[in-house]
Parts: structure tokens; sequence; C-alpha cells
């Protein structure tokens, strides 16, 4: 069931963004100089019942988003609400998307960072 | 609390006990919060040496504001040793001095997040344990 949820979360940005490189995980990505990029994780937290055969996961998709240090913040802001806004209006079979929130990282190593959570819940049939 | 009252002093005691009651619960689901918080997070914590598990504390005091490098050798988890009780503010807390990279990632470095689940899942249990104690109440 995981599977499907991961899938279904990789295939939203695929079709939608175009915007920057994506980092993706477990998969070796090495970033250019002076190039922004984005790096997806999806993190599960819980699992209970919902209802007879049915169970509800939760979890999050936490992007993270590298600006070169001294770009300014406008247009990772503008790449952060293209993201969010991804999110809040499609629409998944047995997938919820909550409201999204923004965490501010900082400097490292040349680039400044900050990160989206996207917090999500997935409900499917035991059976399936 | 399925007897009647009729008089202004019984229905006082009513509501003291019924009050009493209630922050026994509330001390219950606070004092489970707290705990299972810390578990989850010592469980979602990444291991090399041991030492950023071993640096999670849960009080109900001051948190420190200051932060300690890692000195290397090999640590084990601490088990948390304070009294909760409905009203306080329990703080859950790591400064390991490199705790903030793990939970956010760097350029180089996913992140492994320990606080944001750990939060998120307390957020889940505590609605389903309020539910809990409103059903039982209720029957």
């Amino acid at each position: 069931m995981i599977e499907e949820a991961e899938k279904a979360i990789e295939i939203i940005i695929q079709s939608s963004w175009n915007d920057t490189p994506v980092d993706w995980d477990n998969v070796t990505f090495v970033p250019t100089k002076g190039n922004s990029y984005i790096r997806v994780q999806i993190e599960w937290i819980d699992a209970f019942g919902a209802g007879p055969g049915r169970t509800r996961e939760t979890g999050y998709v936490m992007v993270s988003f590298f600006v070169p240090v001294s770009d300014g913040t406008r247009f990772q802001a503008k790449l952060i609400g293209k993201m969010s806004k991804i999110f809040s209006q499609v629409r998944v079979s047995g997938m919820q998307f909550k409201p999204s929130r923004v965490q501010r990282v900082g400097e490292n190593r040349g680039w400044f960072q900050r990160n989206l959570l996207i917090p999500f819940e997935y409900t499917y049939c035991k059976e399936n | 609390m399925g007897s009647r009252v009729s008089t202004g002093p019984e229905l006082k005691k009513a509501l003291d006990d019924l009050g009493k009651e209630l922050v026994v619960d509330l001390d219950k689901v606070l004092g489970k919060l707290s705990l299972d918080g810390y578990r989850e997070v010592i469980r979602r914590t990444p291991v090399r040496t041991g030492f950023l598990k071993s640096r999670w504390a849960l009080t109900t005091g001051q948190v420190p504001n200051s932060t300690i490098k890692n000195p290397g050798g090999s640590y084990s988890e601490q088990q948390p040793n304070v009294k909760i009780k409905w009203g306080d503010v329990v703080g859950l807390y790591n400064n390991a001095e490199y705790a903030e990279f793990i939970e956010n990632g760097t350029p180089e470095m996913r992140a492994q997040p320990m606080i944001q689940p750990t939060f998120q899942y307390l957020l889940g249990l505590s609605t389903r344990l309020l539910d809990a104690l409103s059903r039982e109440r209720k029957t």
C-alpha cells in the first residue's frame, strides 16, 4: 500500500514540476553549482484502523528547496508557492493532502534552504 | 455521575468530583503523550555512536539553551525520570550540536527527521486518546 501512495506522490511531482531538477530519495544526485534544485522525501508516521476493514496511514511529503546563497528569497518563495498549490489542488483516490507549511532552515555551504512540509492521510481497504 | 442532585451543595460536590476525575484522566493523557513522544523520537533517531540518541531528555523545567559536541565514544539512551501532571509544560529536547542538521538535512545530507514525525504522531494520538476518553465518559 505504501508503494501505491509513494508512486502517486512521485507522479504528481513528475507531471507538474519542470522548474528545477529533483533530488529523489535514494537516487544519486549531484547538484550543479548555482542551479536551484529541490529534494523530495516521504516520511511515514503512523497507521491505525479507520472503520471496518479500513486502514489509515499518515505521513508527510518533505520538499527541500535549495537556491544559491545571495540570490534572495523571491524565486525560492515562488517555487514553494507553486509546489504547495500543486498538492492543494490534486485529487488522488484514498489520499488527502492537508495544508502545507514552510520551515526556514538557512544557509549552508553555498545554498539557502527552506523546507515545505505537506501532511497527508492515506486510507485503504486491507483486502486490497 | 448517574446520581441526581437536588441542592446547590450537592451540585457543587458533583462538579468538584467530576473535576477531580477529569484531572486524573488528563494527567494520564499528558503522561502517556510525553512518554510515547519520548519513545517515538528515540525510535526515529539514527545511530552511529549513539550520542545523538543519548541526548534526548524530557523535562517539566527549563530547557537548556546551549548545545554540546560529540566527544566520541559510545553511548546508550537515558530513561526519562520526570513526574508529569496536568498543567505542566513538558519539554522534549536534544542538545547535541548537530541534531538540527539531522532533522532538517543539509545540501550534502538528506534529513532524517525525528521531531517533526514525532510531533505529527502525537497530534494524531492525542486526538484519538481524547476521543476515547470522551466516549468513555458518555457511557
